[in-house]
């Protein structure tokens, strides 16, 4: 299971995972100005929702063939060319929404640019930034001895770790790419090489650092001024929670300030790894001067 | 494909379509927790509130065990020597599956119905014949289901905002494509049992393509059920049908359950009144996904612990294409004014959240059990309470008006006296 057609067919499964979970969502179509959901990278003018989901269909058609067809063994090359296809689209979306490219986006990035020219090695060490970008990212450097040689307790050990992490990320589709991937990738016997280990350990440490922005508390603070009053919106995110207030008030729902939508709490909900950006929140002010022409919008963040 | 592939392809596909729902229903624990029952946030199919349910956490893991589980099933498939242990894997899953499934009835839809009858048949060991015949017999329903205005007369598609993808919104179209469909799911099945290859062939093709175009509407959960089911189950249908038949003991349970939904089946229809309002013997067939675009009211006035209360639900047609379409949830306390419910409140002892009846899809808003559970379940000292709904943007009708202080429990096989069936 560690020949390069049966990563292929893990990333397959992996994008098709990333295009099913879009089919509904907002933010990426012309409904978008009217829902208040868009955080566009690019300025990129929207297609109709229809239109949208049939990109999304298809893509994760394609996405599930070069799955279906690596698995089957067969030697074409055409499962290349589709996933250079779904890469761009893929790319397109996220410049449509950045909050998509999160961490389960960049990890397919990484492994499918990897995966078009698949070596082993690599991958193998490659393979340790999925639990390490989780909440418990350092603790996988516990099974950095599967890099030496496969053992299977060990295996077995990463598998019920990345489990576990996926159970606090509530992440199920990075858990079912991490599973497959390390099943692709360690189910069988390899003669290993000391070498991995210090790459290996220098990623665990890298990702885990630098992944920790995506869990840690934080409260980020926006104020602006609405026809001279003075507004503030709270985002608090505890423990993969986010808890938003509006004006001293819990929003449960959408926020109004006189008759106007002036958020909706799903732009700071859905994403919630995506909360530490200030990218998110430059885009909501820019959009509130934009609609309403409010007035010295700031941004204030910190641990709760 | 050799009969070895088809028959390990057929378990991959059972086991990669549990993998997806357990996947679905991740985001909504719940509806299987005690905790979502206690918040009256989920809706226990009829009969079964006895059914122990776990904590919530406990309920993520059960559903990442079970992922797990269809995972390590879709891997064994994928060798001849472990072909054998996909099978039994199907088992607990098939159990898991069943199991939240009934804790739920907001989550019951035909597709999952139809995966279950085909993993079962799978487990079974079943031949190709009975696999062939239970693809028959889902078709089957599918039309019988439509035999109503909602399909025949076009209504359905025609009430849809911007008609459909790539048809456009010209009520000719949809009413020659509302029909064809109907006519496909009688004819196509008929027609594998005809003598001739051709035939039989172009009856497949069609179902390709129509399950094909069906995602670019409802997404892929519904084709994902069915074309690689075509694939593996028909295509290329060599011979008839009936030429697969062979007499073995090992398919004699997969023939008994066959019957047992076959005949199960007909209960919507054998019921009186339009199942489309009633809901009776709705959920006992396995065809049907669709049976009509509605907009829905709920209005119930009731004291509680001496408090006054008005509780409103209104179900909009969808804004845009089929789904798009919000339920709003107003509760008014005291004779205060009406406030949009958005997250729980206690109503006297009881819990009540708005997500019960936000997150029931198309067919459960409309459902008279999904109400008369939440009368009984708060058990008001006096009601007034009543529900109307309108099919295909037509007129608005009664489905129950209740008075009183005691609510009458919903039985799904029928017969309900305070269910309007005229």
């Amino acid at each position: 299971m560690n020949e390069p057609r049966n990563i292929r067919t893990v990333l397959g499964l992996g994008h098709f995972l990333f295009f099913s979970s879009l089919f509904f969502a907002g933010g990426i179509h012309s409904r978008t100005e009217e829902t208040f959901l868009g955080a566009p990278l690019i300025a990129w003018p929207y297609f109709s929702q229809s239109f949208i989901q049939g990109l999304l269909y298809l893509s994760g058609l394609a996405a599930l063939a070069v799955s279906l067809e690596e698995w089957r063994g067969k030697e074409s090359r055409w499962p290349i060319f589709g996933l250079f296809v779904v890469l761009f689209v893929e790319l397109y979306l996220v410049t449509l929404d950045f909050r998509l490219a999160g961490r389960f986006w960049w990890l397919l990035f990484f492994f499918t640019l990897l995966g078009f020219k698949p070596r082993d090695g690599v991958l193998r060490v490659l393979s340790f930034a999925v639990p390490a970008s989780g909440f418990w990212g350092v603790g996988s450097l516990l099974f950095l001895p599967l890099l030496i040689r496969h053992n299977r307790p060990l295996f077995g050990g990463l598998m019920l770790f990345v489990g576990f992490q996926g159970l606090h990320d509530s992440e199920l589709d990075t858990t079912i790419f991490a599973w497959t991937l390390l099943a692709a990738l360690f189910s069988r016997e390899y003669e290993g090489a000391i070498r991995p280990i210090l790459p290996g350990t220098a990623l665990v440490c890298a990702v885990a650092l630098g992944s920790w922005p995506l869990w840690k508390p934080l409260t980020s603070t926006i104020s602006f001024e609405y026809q001279s009053v003075e507004h503030q919106l709270e985002v608090r995110r505890v423990d993969n929670e986010v808890e938003i207030r509006a004006d001293g008030k819990e929003l449960v729902g959408p926020w109004y300030i006189d008759d106007q939508l002036f958020a909706n709490p799903y732009y700071f909900e859905l994403h919630p790894q995506r909360l530490g950006s200030i990218k998110l929140y430059e885009i909501y002010g820019e959009e509130l001067q934009r609609r309403f022409g409010v007035t010295e919008v700031r941004y204030r963040q910190g641990e709760p | 494909m050799s009969p070895e592939s088809r028959s390990r392809a057929l378990l991959a596909w059972a086991h990669f379509y549990f993998l997806l729902s357990f996947r679905w229903w991740y985001a909504t624990p719940h509806s299987f927790s005690a905790e979502g029952l206690e918040e009256l946030n989920s809706l226990p199919v009829w009969g079964l509130t006895w059914l122990p349910r776990l904590p919530g956490p406990v309920v993520q893991l059960v559903l990442q065990a079970l992922a797990f589980t269809a995972l390590a099933g879709l891997f064994f498939s994928c060798s001849e020597s472990s072909k054998e242990r996909a099978r039994l894997l199907l088992w607990p899953v098939i159990g898991g599956k069943l199991y939240l499934y009934v804790l739920d009835l907001r989550l019951f839809s035909t597709y999952h119905h139809m995966h279950f009858l085909m993993a079962i048949l799978l487990a079974l060991g079943a031949s190709r014949f009975w696999l062939q015949l239970a693809m028959a017999q889902i078709y089957f329903f599918s039309g019988l289901g439509k035999l109503n205005e909602s399909w025949l007369h076009g209504e359905y598609f025609q009430s849809v905002p911007d008609g459909l993808p790539l048809l456009g919104s010209s009520p000719g179209v949809l009413l020659v494509a509302s029909c064809s469909v109907v006519v496909l799911e009688f004819l196509g099945p008929v027609c594998w049992f005809a003598p001739w290859k051709g035939v039989r062939r172009f009856s497949v093709l069609a179902f390709f393509a129509f399950h094909f175009y069906s995602g670019f509407i409802v997404g892929f959960r519904y084709p994902l059920l069915m074309l690689p089911l075509c694939y593996l189950v028909l295509w290329p249908l060599d011979r008839p049908v009936q030429a697969n038949f062979q007499r073995r003991r090992r398919d004699i349970p997969g023939a008994f359950l066959l019957g047992f939904t076959f005949l199960i089946g007909w209960t919507p229809y054998l019921v009186s009144g339009d199942e489309r309002l009633t809901a009776e013997g709705r959920y006992f067939s396995i065809g049907n996904m669709f049976d009509a675009n509605r907009e829905v009211r709920f209005r119930a006035e009731f004291w509680k612990d001496g408090v006054p209360y008005l509780l409103e639900v209104h179900r909009s047609y969808p804004r845009h294409g089929f789904y798009d379409a919000t339920t709003e949830v107003l509760l008014s306390r005291n004779g205060k004014p009406r406030e949009h419910l958005l997250e729980p409140v206690p109503i006297g002892g009881v819990r009540v959240s708005p997500a019960y009846f936000t997150e029931a899809h198309l067919r459960t808003i409309g459902d008279p059990y999904l109400y008369s559970y939440f009368l009984r379940r708060l058990q008001p000292d006096q009601l007034k309470a009543e529900m109307k709904s309108a099919l295909n943007r037509g007129q608005e009708v009664d489905v129950f008006v209740l008075e009183g202080s005691k609510v009458p429990a919903f039985n799904p096989w029928g017969g309900n006296r305070w269910v309007l069936h005229e």
